[in-house]
Parts: C-alpha cells; structure tokens; sequence
C-alpha cells in the first residue's frame, strides 16, 4: 500500500512540475535493494526521484528512505564547464567575445566566491521569510541550492502541497540569484552549459578514423589525450600505422617502428665491439654520450648530431641514410614531407600536417595521401638488404628466447 | 587510486558506487579472462570516445548502455550458474560481497547493470572514473 501511495504522489508531482516548467520530466522509483550494496554506494538510496528533461531552476526532487524530501536545484555554475569553454574559445580564436573577456578576467577577480556569497546571503533572507530549509551545497563542481523537509507522519496531500511550497520558494530564489540577464551569475550559468567541441573537429575525427579503417581493414579507436587533442590508435598490431594525433592546429601520422637501434647493434655486434671501448676512456665516454642522446627524443633536424656517431657505429648510420634517401624518394613520389622520428631507441616515418584553416575535404585528401606515403615507405623500407636482416634476425632471436623461456617454465 | 561508477547529469552526481583498485581488477581480468572496465572500450561509439577524458570513460549513447547491460548481464548470469550457492547466500545477506572474487565480481555486474538502468531511463550519462580516494564526491574546499 505505502509503495502505490507513493506512485500516486510521485505521478501528480510529475505532473505538477511539468506544467510549472513547461517541459517533460522523468520519475524513477526505487528497485531491488541488495544488502551487500552499502559496501559500493556512495549515495543515499532514494524511495523516488523526478528530473526535469530541460536544464533550469529545478534539478531534482526526490525523498530518502529516511522519510526525508529534497528539492534540489541545478549547479549555478561549473567551474570545469566556464574554464573548458574558454580553453576551447582561445583555441577557435573567439576570445574576442566580450561576454568571454569578461568572465574570464572575473574569474581571476574570484568570480566563484562572488556567486557564493550572493547566494549565501540570498537564501538566508528566504530562509527567514518562508521558514524553510534551504542551503548551498559545494560539490565538486560548482553550487547548487538545496530546499528539504521532514516528510514523517505527512498524509499524500500535505506532501504534496509541501512539495509545491518549496518548488516555487526554489524558483524564487533562483531567479533572484540569477539577476537580470546581463548580470554576471546568468553569464557564468550560461558559461557553463556544455560547449560541445567544434562539430567540424568532431566529423574530421571520425572520417580520419574511417579512412584508416577503409585503408588498413582493422578497427581504430579515437582517444581523448587532453582537451584539444585526440590520438587514433589500431585496435591490432596488424597496422603500418601506429598512432595519429589530431588537434584543431595540426595532424601528425606515425607509422610503426621500422627500425630498432637495439636490434641493430646487437645484428652488427657493436655491442660485442665495444667491450673494446671499455679500456679506453675516450672512446667510453663516446659511448656514453651516444646511449644518452638516443634515449631523449630525436628528430632527424638533429640529424648531424647522430651522424658524428659514425665512428663508432658506421653500419647503424648506414642505415640511416638509406631511410633518409628512401624518405626523399617518397615524399618526391607523393608529393608529402615525411622524415624519420626518432624516439627511445627506435625509428618511425612521421608526417606533420598543418590543418588551420584548410577545409575538412582537403585535408582528408592530404590525410589520405599521407598513408598511401607511409605504406609505401614501410614496406619499402624492409625491402633494404640490411633492414629485411635486422628483421629476420631479431624475430629469430624472439623465437629463441620464447623456446628458452618455454624449456624454463 | 580507484574505479568508481557514477550517474551525472548537468555535471551533478546522482549515484555513485566503488569498483575497485586498478590491481585488483587486473587480478580478476586474470582470473576471469576479461577486464570490467577496459571491456567497455569495445562498446563506446566515436562520440562516446571524443566526450571520454584520461581515466575517464562517458557513455550517453542508448545502443551502448543496451550493449554494456548485456555484458554486465551475462557476466552476472555466469557466475550465478557457476555459484547458485554462494550468489544466493550474498544475495540473503548472509556473506559479504568480499567473500570471494566470485561474490565481489557478481556485486560489482549487478551494481553497474542497475546503473546502467537507471542513467538510461532519466537520461544521464553513466561514467566511469579512475580517481585518488574519494576526491570526486568530496565538496569544494571554500
């Protein structure tokens, strides 16, 4: 009997709140409650709860099965949402906006603590005037306001009529918190609607992802590496490329490791040779600086300064220079500007691509360019004597050491 | 640092509940053969992913909360099948759910499928965030 008598109350509140806001709100009633659950739940387990579909005043109302009603109000700000938005507006150069100058200057002038205490001081004239309780609940985004009553020993009627009660005071209070439309709680409440990243940004993403998909036969994830930028990443190993990083500036393609300096060397027995060095400090401590530069992150603009390495591993500079006259013939083929990227030990083609300002279809077109330029680079590239070797022979050793460690195990 | 599940809409947090340690739960993708939460990525659509951050994952799509429910559900099922017993005695309230890997695996399917219900039916996003303590429930400090 209790639970219909709620469904009673929880479909008229619904239907009250609905015709107070205008707009269509969703009830949820309480299931199965299991007793191993409080060792998960961080909240408070609800008999009902309603939300309006549309943001506004009213976030929530609910009530605990402590007998417990809750009208709950929307953040009036979010600070993650206000500080996202003008990261993003800096990055599509709206700055300009004076609504944005604004409140990002009042930010540093602690706009938060400005909204903080205007409401503070509001709710505490409501509070006096109405006999409620309201407060200001600090979550971990912004503040919202929060109207309760004790709902124990309350016919239907009198919950329901209380309910109405403290949904107008909430409005009230809302909309004197809000001010007029200029005032700067609505600028901050409007700044921290969610700006969705640009919708040409987005389709970019995910057409890069489906060319990659189209080119190479496996899936590609899209992951999110900070605000403005996303890597696309191969769902297999079964892929020439290994990442590519998109942001509203640049695009930057790398294809997989086409050569290992620790294969290599092992393949021409420097390491071997260099037991020689060990005597003579000189040549020890070129070994040292070598080891040193190769483990910072290289590219080939610095191409000079592994080149004055060649005493010591002339085969390895070898190699490279063969990358580099293979890179050349490429990007001459396909019109593109590869180079080799090389990054703790190992080598990749990278290609960069600057995108600002250049329309979405002419950038898939560069975009698609650029991985018919990488496939042709990977697999011209172990098409070299030296490299097909290194290959063969570091597989061979991996085959080796699964053997050994499977006879151990 | 913890998997935590939650319901948010409007950037407020509706319901939330623990999951567990990174190394816990890598101990039971190596128990069980598969990860609760790496799993979800072969779910998420583009969108899905673009709205995800580092150690967070959103999902808001109606075709992935139909596809994780399932997952969740069939892992729920499997172990009930495997420990009618045990899951009816959790269930009863008379073992914990850290009883066993099993009981605490079966708590966590049943709590995200209840999650999962419950963001798709008020229109929330279910998301799940790897975070230090409790720090993402905790208030503002003023």
């Amino acid at each position: 009997m209790r639970v219909e008598a709620n469904e009673i109350l929880v479909l008229d509140v619904k239907k009250m709140l609905e015709n107070i806001l205008g707009s269509k709100c969703v009830a949820y009633m309480s299931d199965i409650t299991f007793p191993w659950e409080k060792n998960f739940r961080y909240t408070k387990n609800k008999k009902w709860e309603i939300y309006p579909i549309i943001r506004g005043p009213i976030f929530s109302i609910y009530e605990t099965f402590e007998d417990i009603v809750y009208i709950e109000s929307n953040l009036l700000f979010n600070e993650k949402e206000i500080i996202s938005n003008i990261a993003l507006m800096e990055i599509k150069e709206e700055s300009k906006n004076e609504a944005i100058k604004e409140i990002k200057s009042k930010i540093y002038e602690n706009l938060i603590d400005f909204i903080h205490g205007k409401t503070v001081k509001i709710i505490e004239d409501f509070s006096k005037r109405e006999n409620v309780d309201i407060s200001l609940i600090s979550d971990y985004l912004g503040d919202s306001i929060v109207l309760k009553f004790d709902s124990r020993n309350l016919s239907i009627n009198e919950k329901f009529s209380l309910i109405k009660k403290h949904i107008s005071i909430l409005i009230n209070v809302w909309n004197e918190i809000m001010g007029a439309d200029d005032s700067l709680c609505r600028k901050a409440y409007e700044f921290s609607l969610p700006i969705k990243m640009n919708e040409d940004f987005t389709s970019l993403l995910k057409k890069v992802k489906s060319i990659l998909e189209k080119n190479i036969g496996i899936k590609f994830f899209i992951k999110k590496e900070s605000l403005t930028l996303f890597s696309i990443i191969p769902s297999s190993e079964n892929s020439f490329i290994s990442s590519i990083n998109i942001s509203p500036k640049d695009i930057i393609i790398k294809s997989k490791t086409i050569y290992s300096f620790w294969n290599a060397m092992h393949y021409y027995t420097i390491h071997k040779s260099s037991q020689k060095f060990i005597e003579n400090i000189e040549k020890r401590m070129r070994w040292k600086q070598f080891n040193d530069s190769l483990w910072r992150i290289l590219n080939i603009k610095e191409k000079e300064e592994l080149e004055s390495f060649s005493d010591i591993m002339p085969e390895v500079m070898n190699d490279i220079k063969q990358l580099n006259e293979l890179i050349e013939k490429i990007n001459k083929k396909y019109e593109v500007k590869l180079n080799l990227e090389i990054a703790r030990l190992l080598i990749k083609f990278i290609g960069e691509i600057k995108i600002h300002e250049l329309e979405e279809n002419k950038i898939i077109s560069i975009v698609e360019k650029y991985i018919n330029a990488i496939k042709d680079a990977y697999n011209s590239s172990f098409e070299l004597k030296n490299i097909k070797e290194i290959e063969k022979y570091a597989k061979e050793i991996l085959k080796e050491r699964i053997k050994k460690e499977e006879y151990l195990s | 640092m913890s998997w935590y599940v939650s319901i948010e809409k409007n950037g407020k947090i509706i319901d939330a509940a623990k999951i567990g340690s990174n190394d816990y739960l890598y101990s039971l993708f190596e128990k069980f053969g598969f990860h609760i939460i790496d799993s979800i990525y072969n779910y998420l659509t583009d969108d899905e992913m673009i709205a995800g951050e580092k150690n967070c994952i959103k999902i808001f799509n109606q075709d992935t909360f139909e596809n994780i429910l399932r997952f969740y559900f069939r892992i729920s099922e499997e172990l009930f099948n495997a420990n009618p017993g045990i899951i009816n005695d959790l269930n009863n309230g008379l073992i914990y759910s850290d009883y066993s890997d099993e009981t605490w695996m079966y708590s966590i399917a049943i709590t995200i499928s209840k999650f999962i219900r419950k963001a798709r039916a008020i229109a929330a996003e279910l998301v799940f965030r790897y975070v230090k303590g409790e720090e993402i429930f905790e208030s503002r400090s003023k």
